[in-house]
Protein backbone atom coordinates (compact mmCIF):
# COMPACT_ATOMS: atom_id res chain seq x y z
CA UNK A 1 0.00 0.00 0.00
CA UNK A 2 1.43 3.37 -1.03
CA UNK A 3 1.59 5.90 1.70
CA UNK A 4 3.58 7.99 4.07
CA UNK A 5 3.37 7.76 7.82
CA UNK A 6 5.12 9.05 10.89
CA UNK A 7 7.36 6.60 12.66
CA UNK A 8 6.18 6.03 16.20
CA UNK A 9 9.03 6.67 18.62
CA UNK A 10 11.17 8.47 16.03
CA UNK A 11 10.21 12.14 15.95
CA UNK A 12 11.06 13.88 12.68
CA UNK A 13 11.14 10.64 10.73
CA UNK A 14 8.55 9.52 8.20
CA UNK A 15 8.24 6.21 6.41
CA UNK A 16 7.44 6.10 2.72
CA UNK A 17 5.87 2.89 1.44
CA UNK A 18 6.15 2.28 -2.28
CA UNK A 19 4.87 -0.52 -4.45
CA UNK A 20 7.20 -2.24 -6.90
CA UNK A 21 5.57 -0.48 -9.87
CA UNK A 22 6.08 2.89 -8.23
CA UNK A 23 9.74 2.12 -7.57
CA UNK A 24 10.17 1.41 -11.28
CA UNK A 25 8.42 4.63 -12.28
CA UNK A 26 10.51 6.70 -9.86
CA UNK A 27 13.71 5.09 -11.13
CA UNK A 28 12.77 5.87 -14.70
CA UNK A 29 11.76 9.45 -13.86
CA UNK A 30 15.03 10.02 -11.97
CA UNK A 31 17.00 8.71 -14.93
CA UNK A 32 15.06 10.84 -17.41
CA UNK A 33 15.31 14.00 -15.33
CA UNK A 34 19.09 13.63 -14.98
CA UNK A 35 19.37 12.98 -18.68
CA UNK A 36 17.26 16.03 -19.52
CA UNK A 37 19.33 18.29 -17.25
CA UNK A 38 22.72 17.04 -18.36
CA UNK A 39 22.17 16.34 -22.07
CA UNK A 40 19.34 18.64 -23.17
CA UNK A 41 19.59 21.86 -21.13
CA UNK A 42 17.94 23.89 -23.91
CA UNK A 43 14.83 21.71 -24.03
CA UNK A 44 11.80 23.83 -23.06
CA UNK A 45 11.03 21.39 -20.23
CA UNK A 46 14.58 21.78 -18.87
CA UNK A 47 14.31 25.55 -19.09
CA UNK A 48 11.13 25.39 -17.00
CA UNK A 49 13.32 24.16 -14.13
CA UNK A 50 15.28 27.43 -14.05
CA UNK A 51 12.93 30.34 -13.38
CA UNK A 52 14.09 33.93 -13.83
CA UNK A 53 15.59 35.59 -10.76
CA UNK A 54 15.06 39.10 -12.11
CA UNK A 55 12.45 40.74 -14.30
CA UNK A 56 15.20 42.85 -15.88
CA UNK A 57 16.83 40.85 -18.71
CA UNK A 58 20.38 42.10 -18.06
CA UNK A 59 20.18 41.38 -14.31
CA UNK A 60 18.59 38.00 -15.10
CA UNK A 61 21.41 37.06 -17.51
CA UNK A 62 23.94 37.87 -14.79
CA UNK A 63 21.99 35.96 -12.14
CA UNK A 64 21.64 32.98 -14.46
CA UNK A 65 25.37 32.98 -15.18
CA UNK A 66 26.19 32.76 -11.46
CA UNK A 67 23.48 30.35 -10.36
CA UNK A 68 22.54 28.00 -13.18
CA UNK A 69 25.33 25.47 -12.82
CA UNK A 70 24.86 25.16 -9.06
CA UNK A 71 21.10 24.84 -9.38
CA UNK A 72 21.40 22.24 -12.13
CA UNK A 73 23.90 20.21 -10.10
CA UNK A 74 21.56 20.27 -7.11
CA UNK A 75 18.70 18.95 -9.22
CA UNK A 76 20.81 16.17 -10.73
CA UNK A 77 22.09 15.28 -7.24
CA UNK A 78 18.51 15.04 -5.95
CA UNK A 79 17.56 12.67 -8.77
CA UNK A 80 20.70 10.66 -7.98
CA UNK A 81 19.78 10.48 -4.29
CA UNK A 82 16.37 9.05 -5.18
CA UNK A 83 17.89 6.47 -7.53
CA UNK A 84 20.38 5.46 -4.82
CA UNK A 85 17.70 5.15 -2.14
CA UNK A 86 15.67 2.94 -4.47
CA UNK A 87 18.71 0.80 -5.32
CA UNK A 88 19.23 0.03 -1.65
CA UNK A 89 15.78 -1.50 -1.47
CA UNK A 90 14.55 -4.93 -2.49
CA UNK A 91 12.60 -5.83 -5.60
CA UNK A 92 9.17 -5.93 -3.96
CA UNK A 93 7.34 -3.01 -2.44
CA UNK A 94 9.72 -0.99 -0.33
CA UNK A 95 9.82 1.09 2.80
CA UNK A 96 12.07 4.13 2.88
CA UNK A 97 12.67 6.09 6.06
CA UNK A 98 13.31 9.81 5.66
CA UNK A 99 14.07 12.54 8.16
CA UNK A 100 13.49 16.21 7.34
CA UNK A 101 16.92 16.54 5.72
CA UNK A 102 16.79 13.38 3.62
CA UNK A 103 13.25 14.19 2.51
CA UNK A 104 14.33 17.35 0.66
CA UNK A 105 15.69 15.63 -2.47
CA UNK A 106 12.40 13.73 -2.71
CA UNK A 107 10.32 16.89 -2.36
CA UNK A 108 12.34 18.93 -4.85
CA UNK A 109 12.60 16.02 -7.27
CA UNK A 110 8.82 15.52 -7.28
CA UNK A 111 8.33 19.24 -7.93
CA UNK A 112 10.84 19.16 -10.79
CA UNK A 113 9.13 16.12 -12.30
CA UNK A 114 5.80 17.95 -12.19
CA UNK A 115 7.33 21.09 -13.72
CA UNK A 116 8.67 19.01 -16.62
CA UNK A 117 5.34 17.22 -17.06
CA UNK A 118 3.49 20.57 -17.01
CA UNK A 119 5.85 21.90 -19.70
CA UNK A 120 5.26 18.78 -21.80
CA UNK A 121 1.49 18.99 -21.33
CA UNK A 122 1.50 22.62 -22.43
CA UNK A 123 3.21 21.58 -25.65
CA UNK A 124 0.13 19.50 -26.48
CA UNK A 125 1.31 16.06 -27.60
CA UNK A 126 -0.87 13.10 -28.67
CA UNK A 127 -3.89 12.55 -26.34
CA UNK A 128 -2.71 9.15 -25.06
CA UNK A 129 0.67 10.66 -24.14
CA UNK A 130 -1.04 13.57 -22.42
CA UNK A 131 -3.21 11.32 -20.29
CA UNK A 132 -0.11 9.43 -19.13
CA UNK A 133 1.65 12.70 -18.34
CA UNK A 134 -1.38 14.00 -16.45
CA UNK A 135 -1.68 10.75 -14.48
CA UNK A 136 2.03 10.81 -13.60
CA UNK A 137 1.74 14.42 -12.47
CA UNK A 138 -1.27 13.62 -10.26
CA UNK A 139 0.56 10.67 -8.75
CA UNK A 140 3.71 12.78 -8.07
CA UNK A 141 1.48 15.44 -6.47
CA UNK A 142 -0.18 12.82 -4.28
CA UNK A 143 3.20 11.46 -3.17
CA UNK A 144 4.63 14.91 -2.49
CA UNK A 145 1.49 16.01 -0.63
CA UNK A 146 1.57 12.89 1.55
CA UNK A 147 5.25 13.49 2.36
CA UNK A 148 4.67 17.16 3.20
CA UNK A 149 1.69 16.33 5.43
CA UNK A 150 3.60 13.67 7.35
CA UNK A 151 6.70 15.87 7.69
CA UNK A 152 4.61 18.88 8.78
CA UNK A 153 2.99 16.75 11.47
CA UNK A 154 6.31 15.65 12.91
CA UNK A 155 7.97 19.09 12.75
CA UNK A 156 4.95 20.93 14.15
CA UNK A 157 4.74 18.36 16.91
CA UNK A 158 8.41 18.95 17.64
CA UNK A 159 7.97 22.71 17.82
CA UNK A 160 5.12 22.46 20.31
CA UNK A 161 6.87 20.24 22.78
CA UNK B 1 15.95 74.21 12.48
CA UNK B 2 17.36 75.13 9.07
CA UNK B 3 19.60 72.61 7.35
CA UNK B 4 23.18 73.73 7.51
CA UNK B 5 24.10 71.56 4.55
CA UNK B 6 21.89 71.73 1.50
CA UNK B 7 20.98 68.30 0.26
CA UNK B 8 22.60 68.90 -3.10
CA UNK B 9 25.98 69.15 -1.44
CA UNK B 10 25.98 65.46 -0.71
CA UNK B 11 28.93 63.90 -2.40
CA UNK B 12 28.44 61.38 -5.08
CA UNK B 13 29.89 58.67 -2.88
CA UNK B 14 27.32 59.18 -0.15
CA UNK B 15 24.58 59.34 -2.74
CA UNK B 16 25.69 55.95 -3.88
CA UNK B 17 25.55 54.77 -0.28
CA UNK B 18 22.02 56.16 0.06
CA UNK B 19 20.88 54.43 -3.09
CA UNK B 20 22.25 51.23 -1.65
CA UNK B 21 20.17 51.81 1.48
CA UNK B 22 17.00 51.05 -0.46
CA UNK B 23 16.36 47.45 0.45
CA UNK B 24 15.74 44.60 -1.93
CA UNK B 25 12.96 42.05 -1.76
CA UNK B 26 12.48 38.37 -2.37
CA UNK B 27 9.17 37.93 -4.18
CA UNK B 28 7.57 34.51 -4.59
CA UNK B 29 5.16 34.16 -7.52
CA UNK B 30 2.17 31.91 -7.94
CA UNK B 31 2.69 28.95 -10.25
CA UNK B 32 0.28 26.28 -11.46
CA UNK B 33 2.44 23.35 -10.33
CA UNK B 34 3.36 23.63 -6.67
CA UNK B 35 1.02 22.35 -3.97
CA UNK B 36 -0.15 24.89 -1.39
CA UNK B 37 1.00 22.59 1.41
CA UNK B 38 4.47 22.30 -0.13
CA UNK B 39 4.86 26.09 -0.50
CA UNK B 40 3.83 26.51 3.16
CA UNK B 41 6.30 23.82 4.19
CA UNK B 42 9.15 25.51 2.27
CA UNK B 43 8.38 28.86 3.94
CA UNK B 44 8.37 27.20 7.36
CA UNK B 45 11.52 25.18 6.88
CA UNK B 46 13.68 27.63 4.96
CA UNK B 47 12.69 30.96 6.55
CA UNK B 48 11.79 29.46 9.92
CA UNK B 49 8.36 31.10 9.84
CA UNK B 50 5.72 29.75 12.22
CA UNK B 51 3.06 27.75 10.43
CA UNK B 52 0.37 30.47 10.53
CA UNK B 53 2.71 33.08 9.02
CA UNK B 54 3.89 30.63 6.36
CA UNK B 55 0.26 29.84 5.51
CA UNK B 56 -0.67 33.53 5.28
CA UNK B 57 2.20 34.19 2.88
CA UNK B 58 1.34 31.13 0.81
CA UNK B 59 -2.29 32.31 0.58
CA UNK B 60 -1.12 35.75 -0.52
CA UNK B 61 0.97 34.14 -3.27
CA UNK B 62 -2.02 32.03 -4.26
CA UNK B 63 -4.73 34.71 -4.23
CA UNK B 64 -2.78 37.86 -5.16
CA UNK B 65 -0.26 36.24 -7.49
CA UNK B 66 2.82 37.09 -5.43
CA UNK B 67 4.10 37.92 -1.96
CA UNK B 68 7.21 39.54 -0.51
CA UNK B 69 8.74 36.91 1.76
CA UNK B 70 11.98 38.69 2.70
CA UNK B 71 13.57 42.15 2.63
CA UNK B 72 17.24 43.00 2.97
CA UNK B 73 20.42 43.54 1.04
CA UNK B 74 20.74 42.39 -2.54
CA UNK B 75 23.16 39.54 -1.90
CA UNK B 76 20.96 38.05 0.79
CA UNK B 77 17.89 38.30 -1.46
CA UNK B 78 19.76 36.60 -4.31
CA UNK B 79 20.63 33.75 -1.95
CA UNK B 80 16.95 33.45 -0.97
CA UNK B 81 15.80 33.47 -4.59
CA UNK B 82 18.34 30.81 -5.52
CA UNK B 83 17.14 28.74 -2.56
CA UNK B 84 13.50 29.17 -3.70
CA UNK B 85 14.46 28.06 -7.22
CA UNK B 86 16.15 25.07 -5.61
CA UNK B 87 12.83 24.17 -4.00
CA UNK B 88 11.14 24.57 -7.38
CA UNK B 89 9.34 27.81 -6.47
CA UNK B 90 9.12 30.79 -8.79
CA UNK B 91 10.87 33.76 -7.15
CA UNK B 92 12.55 37.02 -8.14
CA UNK B 93 14.75 39.71 -6.60
CA UNK B 94 13.61 43.31 -6.91
CA UNK B 95 14.33 46.66 -5.35
CA UNK B 96 11.72 47.61 -2.76
CA UNK B 97 10.95 50.81 -4.72
CA UNK B 98 10.27 48.75 -7.85
CA UNK B 99 7.32 47.07 -6.15
CA UNK B 100 4.84 48.59 -8.60
CA UNK B 101 6.60 47.16 -11.62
Amino acid sequence: MTGVERLPGSPGVVRLALEAAEVEILRELARQLSELLTSRPDDSAARALFPSGYADPAAQAEFDRFTRAELGERKVAAAGAIAEALDRTGADGVLIELDTERAWPWLTFLTDVRQVLAARLSEGGPPEEQSIQAALSDWAAYLQGALVDALSDTTDGGAES
Amino acid sequence: MPHETPLLDIELESLDAIVRLVPWQTVVWDDPVNLMSYVTYVFQQYFGFPRDKAEQLMMRVHTEGSAVVATGNREAMERHVLAMHGYGLNATVRRADDAAS
